[in-house]
Order: C-alpha cells, then sequence, then structure tokens
C-alpha cells in the first residue's frame, strides 16, 4: 500500500515554522517555558494557524492528534476546517469553552453544525485529543478514551481537510500535532 | 492500519510532553527552527550548509582568522525543556581533534552535553550549575573525527552520557537544577587557536522532556 499523507508537528523551536499560517485577530509565538509549546492569542474573535487552505486530509479516513491547553476564558479548538472560517461548514472539531462545563466535539457538513458532549469538564490543563474521522461517524478521545462517537452533521465526503488549533477570544497552547490519512 | 507516531512515542493515555526531532537533511538549515548565531563575523565568515554526501549532515565552520571564536546553533532563547527531567540525543562528527572545541547537548547559563574541549585526548561530560560552578568527566571515547551517537540525560539528582550505546559518563556534581532554569538545543564549534578554521558536523538531534 502506498505512503499516505503524514504530518507531525513538535512545536519547539525559535518560531512556528511559515508553512503555519496565523488566521483572524491574533498572534503565535513559541513559549519560553518547559513543555510549553506555540501559543495562539486570538485577540478578538477567531483567531488560529492553520496550512491556509492547503487541505491534503481526508474528511472520511484521517486522524488528528493534538495535545493542546485552553490557558484564558472563552473558547479554546483544535481539529479539522475544510476553510478558513468557522462553523456551519465541514469540520470536526474539539472545544473547550470556559463558561460550558464539558469539553464537546463539534461537527459541519456545509450548512449546519451540532455538538456533543464528552464527560471531560472544561479545564485549562493540557490533554491529548484524538479525532478520528471515518465514513460512518467521527470519534473523539480524550486522554485515550472515546469520549464522542458522532454520525450526525459531518463534513462531506467531497470536503478536504486542513489541521487547526487556536481558539476565540481566547489563549491557548499546542506542543504536538499529528495527523495522517488512514 | 496507519499507526500514529503519537502512539509510538507514549504510553496510552499519557499527555505527551515537549519534543523535537531534527533530521539536518534538505535544501537548507530549517531557520525557523534554528537560530544560527556567530562570535563575531557573519555567515560568510563561517561556511555553513548542508553536506552534499551521503550522511554528511549539517557542517558549521569557525571564522579563520580569530581565536576564542564560535559559531552556534540553537533556538534563539526558546527554553523549552526540563533542567531536570530532559534528555537529548545527537549524532555528531567533530573534524578535527586540536585546538577546536565540539559541543552538543541542552544549556543555557547551565548545561549538560558531551564536549571535546581544546586538545582534550577524550570525550567529556561536561555540566554546568550556573550558581554552582561547572564539571567535567571523561569518557573512554578518544576524541577524534568519526561519528558518534550521544544521549545525555539528567533526573535532576544525575546526568548521564551515552555514547554509541554504552553509558560512558555519571555526573551529579554541578549539573543543572530547576533554579537555574529551564534549557534549549544547542550545538557549537569553537577555534581555541587562531589562524585555522574548525568544522563540525551533526547530522541528528531529538529533544525531549522525561
Amino acid at each position: 500500500m502506498a505512503y499516505k499523507q503524514h504530518f507531525i508537528e513538535w512545536f519547539s523551536g525559535k518560531q512556528l515554522p511559515s508553512y503555519w499560517t496565523q488566521v483572524g485577530a491574533g498572534s503565535n509565538s513559541m513559549v519560553n517555558e518547559a513543555d510549553g509549546g506555540v501559543e495562539v492569542v486570538a485577540s478578538s474573535a477567531e483567531g488560529f494557524i492553520s496550512f491556509n487552505n492547503i487541505k491534503p486530509f481526508s474528511s472520511t479516513a484521517s486522524v488528528l492528534i493534538g495535545v493542546s491547553q485552553r490557558v484564558t476564558s472563552n473558547g479554546h479548538r483544535i481539529g479539522f476546517l475544510s476553510s478558513n472560517t468557522i462553523d456551519n461548514l465541514n469540520d470536526a472539531y474539539m472545544q473547550d469553552w470556559s463558561t460550558n462545563t464539558y469539553k464537546l466535539l463539534r461537527t459541519g457538513d456545509g450548512s449546519a453544525s451540532s455538538d456533543m458532549n464528552t464527560t471531560v469538564a472544561v479545564d485549562t490543563s493540557f490533554h491529548t485529543y484524538k479525532l478520528e474521522m471515518t465514513s460512518s461517524a467521527i470519534k473523539l478521545n480524550v486522554g485515550g478514551t472515546l469520549e464522542a462517537d458522532k454520525t450526525s452533521n459531518r463534513p462531506v465526503s467531497s470536503a478536504n481537510l486542513q489541521p487547526f488549533t487556536g481558539g476565540y477570544s481566547n489563549t491557548s497552547r499546542t506542543r504536538y500535532m499529528e495527523c495522517y490519512n488512514t | 492500519m496507519t499507526k500514529s507516531i503519537y502512539d509510538q512515542l507514549n504510553a496510552s493515555g499519557t499527555v505527551a510532553k515537549q519534543r523535537v526531532v531534527e533530521t539536518f537533511s534538505g535544501d537548507a538549515l530549517d531557520t525557523d527552527r534554528w537560530n544560527l548565531a556567530h562570535s563575531i563575523g557573519n555567515d560568510s565568515n563561517s561556511p555553513n550548509g548542508m553536506s552534499d554526501s551521503v550522511d554528511g549532515g549539517w557542517y558549521l565552520t569557525t571564522h579563520s582568522s580569530n581565536s576564542s571564536y564560535y559559531s552556534i546553533l540553537n533556538f534563539n532563547g526558546k527554553r523549552q525543556y526540563n533542567p531536570i527531567s530532559s534528555a537529548w540525543i545527537a549524532v555528531t562528527r567533530n573534524h578535527t581533534t586540536t585546538n577546536t572545541a565540539h559541543y552538543a547537548g541542552l544549556h543555557e547559563n547551565s548545561y549538560f552535553m558531551i564536549s571535546a574541549s581544546g586538545n582534550e585526548t577524550k570525550y567529556r561530560l561536561s555540566t554546568r550549575n550556573d550558581t554552582e560552578g561547572t564539571g567535567n568527566t571523561d569518557t573512554s571515547i578518544n576524541s577524534d573525527t568519526n561519528w558518534h551517537t550521544w544521549k545525555g540525560e539528567t533526573d535532576g539528582t544525575t546526568v548521564t552520557l551515552h555514547g554509541d550505546g554504552v553509558l560512558e559518563a555519571s555526573r551529579t556534581g554541578y549539573i543543572p537544577s530547576t533554579a537555574t532554569g529551564t534549557l534549549e538545543p544547542f550545538f557549537q564549534v569553537y577555534s581555541t587557536s587562531g589562524g585555522t578554521a574548525k568544522t563540525s558536523s551533526i547530522r541528528y538531534m531529538e529533544c525531549y522532556n522525561t
């Protein structure tokens, strides 16, 4: 079987690699702390880093693994997008929003989005998130445990995806990301 | 079934700590990740680049006309590695064994690193605690011009150095501590006597918190 697209990012160095693009209002920088990774500041509304609409990952056969942390109030989001905008589009991501009770999986099919709660309370700790895109469901693992298995409002099969991490009027940190087609 | 690299590096359910893997392969150094600095002069005074040879990695040469001159590769002060719970692996080569210094490891003002210094006959584990002092422990490996795999690790009590897979040196004194601050990867070549350029090469570096 031919090797499929596989991407790994350590978020360690003097600055973010240039294959990432800052989208929306905000900024990013490497954190000068042990285990700090990259910090993405969404100064108002949406702010995140992405591949700037270069989308090598399948909406029906791919995986994203991220190690990230919500630092401040409002929302941290990490996952897959089909464009450089969020919601009511073809997308799938973990959201940790400070005023919610639980972390959730949000997915969109191009016209509508919906949420499925996990059992993991929102917090400001680093967690490992694993998002699995299949032809029948989208699964979110948190810390190695399956927390959401969602079949509604999934991206259409023709929608290719790019990874992103960031937030909404929020600061977040990410120290690992891996994406691959299955 | 496609397996993740994450699952091969981390036990199930654990949250991965900071790690970086650099393979020094391509048409140029990754200058988003790395900062190349010189004690004087600039890149044109200090030839460097990817080697156009099998297993050549990346090389760095000092200025030819100055002693006590060095060039260093680092993260420009982004210190993401734990001074009491981290490890580094580097595959390096010193091209000369006289009047040169060849360093690799994790550092800031404190460090734990492999060193081939001046005209020392053996590679050494060198450590520094910025508030206490500096120490060196010889390995059994002669200072030479061959490629070697070095692995340094600290648990905050003992720093160990493996050379080519064998435990070669341990140190408990003058090692980095929480008080001396976090660390960044580095690779350095130093000319300890003027008039002759000194070259070192590196083809792999991995650093991670444990």
